[in-house]
């Protein structure tokens, strides 16, 4: 499926409808997936999928029905269980209508060779990199996978936005006796992803990690590397929501404009960044995305905002974000280490929750690599810690940005150099 | 359908595999979400679609489609042979060979009384809004937020071993949340959202009406509740909070590839490996858990799992010896079991089955101790019950819970409502320091719609039962600076 078939399917949909207004949304993937551990490829799987969801809006009510079959029978059997739900529905008293006529498509990030690498090609790569970790003593585990993917939004009003992508991770999990260590890598071009240079950095971690001693608990100077920024900021942006600020239950309350961050912070989303693209717009409701800081120099600057809200209290609307960007400095975290005189080094965070979310307290593990640096040197590792602590106290307490790197495909994150980490009990590894 | 699962079964004989098994499933989910007075979500999903399996010379191959016709049945079981020969170049040993398992040709249906999806959508919608505007009515209360989710999944499994089984499974569950903000704080409450296989009888017996106010009165009480003394307590925890405990440092700990180190790169490995089986403590004496898949009602009570073994029962934890894990028939022959317990789940028809956590319940006492009885046996302690922040690390031993309501317990007697309690422990040094349940009386089956593993995450359910459990010495801190 693609823009054309988009586009006239919900001409289709639109001749046939009985209600006010009908969307079209529309994913598709066409993946593979290879799961390997223990040494061995464990999962792999190709798929291609299509769904397909129709909303038909009858006054002020709303009905959402959902098929995978892309047929026009199937689409017009949708379109009618849609519009008997909507028919059948009370009226929503937040009922926004659908956006008006325009056209939203993100930026032009397809690599046909991302998509066409094939598993037996997958495979010989991490063939070699399973001989290098046994040449070690080492054992791996980790994913690569590829695939191209679109999402598509269309409404009867001749509102139209989508987004066409490739996309290719790896990570790499390498594990000794008593250490492991991990590093990944993702982009829309395969070619910028570096199996070599993902498997150096995790063999490396894991013998860094040999003979782990305990740490106290207490409060540190850390190093967090960008997966470990980037494995806390979602927790972040999902507490950004201007209605439960307006309403008073998320830490944001009150703060709008105001300082709540170092001046260093700069937090911002924009779909059209070149190095972090995403998609433009509101899957659910097709509004457009910009860029927007939600903290600048340290100020929180905007929160998002849905449709309804912001017709209620005369705002602009401010979709939730489908990327999420740390600007930061020029170090490379490898430069921040080697200038760093103590402090610890995270390599990555897990099983992050909510401890209070009206203060903003998150708690979750150290993972795969957390290690003493002194004078410039990594000299010593520990077992894994569990930390209590707010992202926004971290942010504030920032002393230094490095280098952002690409996380997840969705994040561009900064390593950090921070004070006081609070780290509140040890594990037994 | 049985004819296109036989298409895909010939094929892949005629292909030459040494095994291969095709999953066609059907699902329909009705969703509906509200958010005080407005219905943000009223949803009617049907997919359907189908993944082939394919095992040659000891590798796996998975591809699966959207539109499930002769032709794309034909053409995925060719897909699936291509990408299993693929993972043969990255073997270890002679790769996988399955446990092996008798052939079923069986139907499995959940029984219920009345079909969820013949409730009208509208009485569905008009029964959140009496619950949400019973919330909304109560002082302080700024967030009324409320679901229900009913679904119908039709699975049809075949295989080249002869099985054919279909499974029809219906699943049921309600639940609310009231946010309060009073004084500049703010707290929230849930109604245990309490997910069975079961009709819509399930949601009818819940009692979502009737407890709509008690449970925003609950969440404006929890702002001026006093916060908990910070040190070693005992606790008593109840079936609504103990089930998550149970899921992550037992549920989680005992699937098998976990343990292997199937998971490794992000779901985790786990501490309870196979050499400490049969004489690992892992808890007290009185601790007892039984996976069961045959448990009426339960989540993962399906008859047979996605690779076509039947539903079991078995101790994995008994008199607090580890004794056994969860499997499938990939794993179960690596610590040399004949069987696969049948733990194998896939989330939906475009993923392989992995291992998840069965029906996984701690067991009750044969006495008839009541709740009452274990809060008279603590001096000092803390009441917990409903599910709060929960965190575990990757090898499922040092975690930290919070809960949704706390009381203070003094001298033997339930006193005051606390706030913010939360409580670490390392998972074989908390279950040891369990010294009473209650009785199976007081035995719930609460359990989860969606808990996630794998990479990219995958969804299962399964139900996690409990009794009332009392410990000692467990260590309490506070949630709130």
């Amino acid at each position: 499926m693609n823009e054309d078939w988009i586009k006239e399917k919900i001409g289709l949909l639109k001749d046939n409808r009985r209600v006010d207004d009908v969307v079209l949304r529309v994913t598709t993937e066409d993946q593979n997936l290879t799961r390997f551990a223990e040494n061995r490829i464990i999962q792999n799987v190709s798929k291609k999928i299509n769904d397909v969801y129709i909303t038909a809006f009858n006054e002020k009510s709303r009905g959402v029905a959902r098929t995978q079959d892309t047929k026009d029978e199937s689409l017009l059997r949708t379109l009618k269980r849609a519009e008997e739900i909507a028919l059948n529905s009370p009226a929503d008293p937040e009922f926004i209508e659908p956006l008006d006529e325009r056209e939203v498509k993100g930026i032009q990030r397809y690599f046909g060779r991302t998509k066409d690498i094939t598993p037996g090609e997958k495979a010989e790569e991490i063939n070699r990199i399973k001989k290098e970790a046994k040449s070690r003593r080492m054992e791996i585990a980790g994913q690569y996978l590829n695939g191209e993917y679109f999402v598509g939004y269309a409404n009867s009003r001749g509102h139209i936005a989508f987004h066409c992508y490739t996309n290719a991770s790896f990570s790499l999990t390498a594990m000794l006796d008593d250490s492991s260590g991990y590093a990944s890598e993702t982009d829309e071009n395969i070619d910028k992803v570096d199996l070599g240079r993902v498997a150096d950095v995790a063999f490396s971690k894991a013998i860094l990690g040999k003979d782990p001693v305990e740490l106290k608990a207490g409060e540190y100077v850390v190093i967090l590397e960008p997966q470990a920024v980037a494995d806390f900021i979602p927790f972040l942006a999902w507490s950004m929501d201007r209605r439960a600020s307006d309403e008073g239950y998320v830490y944001f309350s009150g703060r709008l404009n105001k300082r709540i961050a170092s001046p260093k912070i700069n937090l911002y989303s924009d779909p059209y960044c070149i190095d972090n693209p995403s998609e433009p717009f509101v899957s659910e409701n097709g509004l457009p995305l910009e860029k927007v800081y939600w903290i600048e120099n340290g100020i929180l600057k905007n929160l998002h905002t849905s449709r309804y809200w912001a017709n209620k209290k005369n705002l602009k609307p401010i979709g939730f974000p489908t990327n999420v960007i740390l600007g930061g400095g020029k170090k490379s975290t490898v430069e921040i280490i080697k200038e760093s005189d103590d402090a610890l080094l995270v390599t990555r965070l897990w099983y992050i929750r909510f401890v209070n979310r009206k203060d903003l307290i998150l708690t979750g593990m150290t993972r795969d690599g957390l290690y003493q640096v002194k004078n410039g040197k990594i000299v010593t590792s520990f077992k894994n810690m569990r930390f209590n602590d707010s992202p926004i106290r971290l942010l504030d307490s920032v002393l230094e940005l490095g280098l952002p790197k690409r996380i997840e495909g969705y994040a561009l994150i900064s390593p950090i150099v921070a004070q006081g980490f609070k780290l509140a009990s040890g594990t037994l590894f | 359908m049985k004819d296109l699962c036989m298409e895909a079964v010939n094929t892949a004989e005629s292909l030459g595999v040494d095994y291969a098994d095709i999953r066609i499933v059907q699902k329909r989910d009705q969703n509906i979400l509200m958010m005080d007075m407005s219905p943000k979500q009223i949803n009617d999903e049907e997919t359907v679609g189908f993944g082939v399996r394919v095992l040659k010379n000891g590798a796996w191959g998975f591809a699966s489609r959207s539109v499930v016709n002769k032709e794309n049945i034909n053409s995925v079981v060719r897909e699936a042979l291509q990408v299993a020969n693929a993972s043969m170049r990255v073997l270890e040993g002679k790769g996988v060979k399955l446990a092996n398992e008798p052939v079923h040709k069986d139907y499995f249906k959940t029984p219920i009384e009345i079909d969820p999806f013949d409730i009208d959508i509208n009485d569905k919608i008009q029964l959140l809004l009496l619950v949400n505007r019973k919330m909304l009515n109560v002082k302080h209360i700024v967030k009324a937020i409320s679901g229900i989710s009913v679904t119908r999944r039709d699975q049809f499994f075949a295989s080249t071993e002869g099985s054919l089984i279909e499974t029809d499974i219906y699943t049921v569950n309600a639940g609310y949340t009231a946010v309060s903000v009073k004084g500049g704080d703010s707290q929230d409450r849930s109604f245990g959202d309490y997910p069975l296989n079961k009709g819509w009888e399930h949601i009818l017996s819940l009692d979502l009406v009737e407890n709509a106010e008690r449970i925003a009165e609950e969440a404006v009480m929890k702002i001026d509740a006093d916060f908990p003394e910070v040190g070693k307590k005992d606790l008593v925890l109840d079936p609504s909070h103990l089930s998550l405990t149970i899921h992550e440092s037992v549920g989680h700990a005992t699937e098998l590839d976990r343990v292997l180190g199937y998971e490794a790169n992000f779901a985790g490995r786990s501490f309870a490996t196979p050499e400490k089986r049969g004489k690992f403590r892992y808890g007290s004496e009185k601790v007892n858990f039984v996976a069961d898949n045959t448990l009426p009602s339960g989540l993962a009570t399906t008859g047979y799992d996605d690779e076509g073994v039947k539903c079991q029962r078995w101790y994995i934890i008994k008199n607090g010896i580890l004794t056994d894990y969860s499997s499938t028939r990939e794993v179960s022959p690596l610590i040399g079991e004949k069987r696969s317990r049948g733990s194998a789940r896939a989330d939906g028809y475009s993923n392989m089955p992995i291992n998840r956590i069965p029906n996984l319940s701690l067991m009750p006492s044969d006495e008839d101790i009541t709740p009452e009885d274990l809060i008279a046996g603590v001096e000092d302690g803390i009441l917990i019950q409903g599910s709060g922040s929960f965190s575990i690390d990757q090898m499922r031993l040092n975690f930290q819970f919070g809960g949704d309501l706390f009381f203070e317990i003094k001298n033997g007697k339930k006193g005051k409502m606390q706030r913010d309690v939360i409580y670490q422990s390392i998972t074989p040094e908390f279950w040891g320091s369990l010294y009473a349940v209650s009785g199976e009386k007081y035995w719930e089956p609460r359990g989860f719609r969606t808990c996630g593993k794998g990479e990219p995450m995958q969804l299962a359910q399964m139900t996690n039962g409990a009794p009332y459990a009392a410990f000692r010495n467990i260590n309490v801190i506070r949630g709130k600076e």
